[in-house]
């Protein structure tokens, strides 16, 4: 009882530093840039434009509204890609701080994921103007859109969380992740439809969790379904394997980084 | 308490850092050193067995030469360090103007750092809006207060920390050396502003080379040298002394190994106290000598104590055969496992099954000798161990350390061939229904009397429980009578296998019963150490061994009689049983190896995953690469499987019970 009150004194006084720290993420990536903020909506949007270009006439998946396809497995992949990459150096890239003032370490990998959700958010405008261009049927699923992105948000918590502990005992993970990430692209269906995969892999690929996600995402968004049982309990699995891991992992090692960063 | 109260403790601190070193001449050296976790690491010590106190409103200063461990020192009390060993408590609030400007982030305004810096101090938003204007002030900075700090010179960057760091006044101030930054006018604002938060009750810990720094703002004084306490006492008394010390050529007092033999002891180390007479400055190496020495001959009893604590703490004798004979054993089961088991005809196993095992009546290809060896090395340890702590926390601690990881690796094994199905069609273990995975898994098949399919291997274990079991109930006895617990443990045994026999017992007797036998190996490893260990006659190891074998031979007539009749399996128990005692015998003359070593720890884990996975393996690979070939493959990745259960499964639950066991 005295630990969990210790606790939570903690977070009330470093909560104010997490909203900092997602402040200046934030202001630092769009400093000096003309459009500002409004970079995180056009982003997707021209990234959708060019792939929708690419794959309508080049590779021709027959999917129904494809941009709407398009632009909602992007934003998700980007979101990942994009934060537990930050995640990734956040530990190391604040080792002068750490070094100087005692902070609750899991701040760093935390704010950085929060900063890239922010950027998500903003994006979910562009999905809505790609939803009104392509004249998408709403329905009152769509109420629980939030849902998949708070899946995506848990996940990237955990696996930003490994990846800082990771980054700090082997440098080499931030070269490695980023084939990583690409390789995961590949295999989440993010620009193919599932059914294109041989049968052999696609159990596979069901399983991969950012597809989960996006399935999630697509269904409620495009299809105007509720995701089903199998999927929800899928996702809330990986969600809770992550971040248990990553939680556990950081826990134990965030005493050692000072001596190896 | 009231204001007298310690606000900093420090206790027996020790900070070890691993200095990185790049260089590894060859592969040998790097495995060598991987496998003792050495790699790259060179220990160095910082601190050593530090332990003084700060009391409240007393100014403190902390001095000694570059690199004796001041920095570190103020980093551990403001917890920016976890010690290495000891402990630290700090009373109150604290603010570390260790290096001013920490946190700042160069492409931001002054402005936006303020707070920022506001927020890894852990002040609010609302409270920095407060104070926004006096830190300005104080700062003098007011013009630029947009300018992105990368723009500030050195002097103004640190003017900024200050006025931030300073805009509460904490209980506890840690300055570390920083009034040599700013100009002369912003040096003296600063000792001002200093001065006025020990007068508003902040107690004030600094480091500073500065003699008058020193005397002016402090009333006591550490002096560390090398990480070593060497004098703790009046301010200028100790900073007097440190200067006289650094001019005679700074040999200083304490020793570092003096303090690592206190630590060792448990003790602290002795420093010297301001005022009291130092040694003469002609012979400094002898004298600092006498008073390590005068605590010498004061703890010359200490020798009588190990044995005492013996009793209680963790055994204090590693056995270098033993690792040895872990694997050997490890080998054997492996090889009649994944070799001529699967593969009769395969050449290597037809070389060595006509030429050791069938002119030497050693039966399963070495399999039955391996496994003899695990159950009499399990029953030397826990004779070892005889009498620690009572019998239902051994069994509990042994429990632990077999049945988790056990469970463990089947559920590994069932999620490994699920994706391997996936990926290349049917497995072999398809087959299996979810009541034998689970039976299997868990060893409830042998208490239903079915043989687990599964992996195969591990019915060694129902035995090795039962035994566990069973010198639980006569573990009192075991550490005082040897004789009359082994005695017990033999009785209850052959009344097991007995009453297995009764026409009519329940299912379930009969089917432990049939297990039990197995028991006795063990027990015959107790044997092996009492007799070794002087703790029991020749006549009563002649007449327990005696009377093991009979039950031996009668049982496996009874249970096995194809182990009677075609497959003589007593005799790798007496190989086995000679092995052991000529291995104990030369136990003076067998070194240990890191390697061994390595392989002996996670021997466990061989023996859970290799059937499963090294079966799996050969299935695959056999076929495409020849079986010479798919064997050796085969090793690597099961010792690669069992590396990753020793380390992701069996280190994380010992730590878990190390933990629990410790609060």
């Amino acid at each position: 009882m005295e630990l969990l009150r210790a606790q939570l004194e903690k977070w009330k006084k470093y909560r104010t530093l997490l909203g900092r720290l997602v402040q200046r993420d934030l202001k630092v990536k769009y400093r000096r840039s003309v459009l500002g903020y409004l970079w995180s909506l056009l982003n997707p949007l021209l990234m959708m434009v060019v792939m929708s270009v690419v794959f309508s006439y080049m590779f021709r998946y027959d999917i129904p509204n494809y941009p709407i396809y398009l632009i909602t497995g992007q934003i998700m992949f980007t979101f990942f890609s994009e934060s537990t990459t930050m995640a990734m150096t956040s530990v190391i890239g604040n080792a002068a701080l750490m070094k100087k003032v005692y902070v609750p370490k899991y701040i760093f990998p935390i704010s950085r994921v929060l900063s890239c959700f922010v950027t998500l958010l903003f994006s979910l405008a562009a999905v809505v103007i790609v939803m009104l261009a392509t004249r998408t049927p709403v329905t009152p699923v769509i109420i629980l859109f939030p849902l998949p992105l708070v899946y995506v948000l848990l996940f990237s918590v955990g696996v930003g969380l490994v990846l800082s502990v990771l980054a700090v005992y082997f440098r080499d993970t931030t070269h490695l992740y980023g084939v990583c990430t690409t390789a995961w692209m590949y295999l989440t269906p993010i620009f193919y439809p599932l059914e294109v995969l041989p049968d052999q892999i696609r159990p596979l690929i069901q399983l991969n969790p950012l597809c989960l996600f996006i399935t999630a995402f697509r269904e409620i968004i495009l299809y105007g379904q509720l995701p089903g049982w199998e999927n929800t309990a899928l996702c809330l699995g990986w969600c809770l394997a992550a971040l248990g891991v990553g939680g556990l992992l950081f826990k134990r090692e965030q005493g050692n980084f000072i001596l190896h960063i | 308490m009231g204001r007298e109260e310690n606000i900093v403790e420090v206790k027996n601190v020790s900070m070890r850092f691993n200095l990185s070193k790049e260089k590894v001449d060859n592969l040998k050296e790097y495995v060598v050193k991987f496998l003792k976790r050495q790699l790259l690491f060179d220990e160095f010590y910082a601190l050593r067995n530090v332990s003084f106190t700060v009391k409240r409103g007393e100014p403190f200063a902390i001095v000694g030469e570059n690199g004796c461990g001041k920095s570190t020192l103020l980093k551990v009390i403001s917890g920016i360090f976890c010690p290495t060993r000891g402990s630290v408590t700090v009373r109150g609030s604290v603010a570390p103007l260790i290096e001013l400007g920490a946190g700042f982030d160069m492409d931001l305004t002054a402005r936006e750092n303020i707070y920022l810096n506001g927020a890894v101090l852990g002040y609010s938003t609302a409270f920095m809006d407060a104070k926004f204007q006096e830190i300005l002030d104080f700062a003098e900075l007011w013009e630029f207060v947009d300018v992105p700090v990368k723009n500030f010179s050195s002097g103004m960057v640190a003017r900024l920390g200050f006025s931030i760091a300073t805009v509460v006044v904490p209980e506890i101030l840690i300055v570390d050396e920083i009034l040599s930054v700013g100009d002369f006018m912003f040096q003296q604002k600063c000792e001002r502003k200093m001065q006025e938060m020990i007068d508003q009750g902040a107690t004030l810990i600094f480091v500073s080379h500065s003699a008058d720094q020193v005397k002016k703002l402090c009333r006591k004084a550490i002096w560390l040298k090398h990480g070593v306490v060497q004098m703790i006492g009046d301010a200028a008394q100790v900073s007097d002394a440190y200067h006289r010390d650094m001019e005679a050529g700074g040999r200083g007092l304490v020793t570092p190994e003096q303090a690592a033999q206190a630590e060792r002891e448990g003790r602290e180390t002795p420093f010297f106290l301001a005022g009291e007479p130092l040694p003469p400055p002609e012979a400094p190496p002898p004298a600092p000598e006498p008073p390590a020495l005068a605590e010498a001959p004061e703890e010359a009893p200490a020798p009588a104590q190990p044995p005492a604590g013996a009793l209680e703490g963790p055994s204090p004798r590693r056995f270098a055969f033993l690792s040895w004979l872990r694997l050997l054993a490890m080998g054997m089961i492996v090889w009649d496992h994944l070799g001529p088991f699967r593969a009769p005809d395969w050449w290597l196993g037809s070389l060595v099954e006509n030429h050791l095992n069938r002119p030497l009546q050693i039966v399963q290809s070495f399999g039955g000798f391996g496994v003899v060896l695990f159950f009499l090395i399990s029953g030397f340890l826990l004779a070892h161990g005889a009498g620690r702590g009572s019998g239902p926390a051994m069994l509990g601690r042994k429990l632990w350390r077999l049945y988790p990881p056990l469970l463990a690796s089947f559920a590994s094994f069932f999620v490994f061939q699920k994706l391997v199905s996936l990926l290349t069609g049917p497995t072999w273990w398809e087959q299996f229904t979810p009541r034998q995975w689970l039976l299997g898994g868990t060893l409830g098949c042998y208490l239903v009397g079915e043989p687990d399919v599964i992996n195969g291997t591990t019915w060694f274990l129902f035995p090795l429980i039962l035994f566990y079991l069973l010198a639980a109930v006569v573990w009192p006895w075991l550490g005082r009578r040897p004789a009359a617990g082994l005695c017990g443990l033999a009785a209850g045994l052959t009344a097991l296998c007995c009453a297995g026999r009764i026409p009519g017992v329940p299912a379930l007797v009969a089917n432990v019963a049939a297990q039990s036998w197995y028991a006795a190996f063990p027990l015959c490893g107790m044997l092996l150490y009492y007799l070794w260990a002087g703790r029991l006659r020749v006549w009563q190891f002649a007449g327990l061994g005696g009377w093991l074998w009979l039950l031996l031979v009668k049982a496996v007539a009874a249970y096995k009689p194809e182990y009677y009749e075609q497959e003589p399996y007593l005799v790798s128990f007496a190989y086995g049983f000679l092995l052991f005692a000529v291995a104990l015998l030369l136990e003076e003359k067998l070194k240990t190896h890191p390697a061994v070593e390595w392989l002996g720890r996670v021997s466990y884990a061989v023996y859970l995953v290799h059937m499963p996975y090294g079966s799996l393996f050969l299935t695959l690979l056999a076929p495409r690469l020849g079986y010479t070939i798919s064997f050796a493959a085969t090793l690597a990745l099961v010792l690669g499987v069992a590396w990753a259960h020793y380390r992701w499964v069996e280190g994380p639950l010992a730590r878990l019970r190390k933990k629990n066991g410790g609060n």
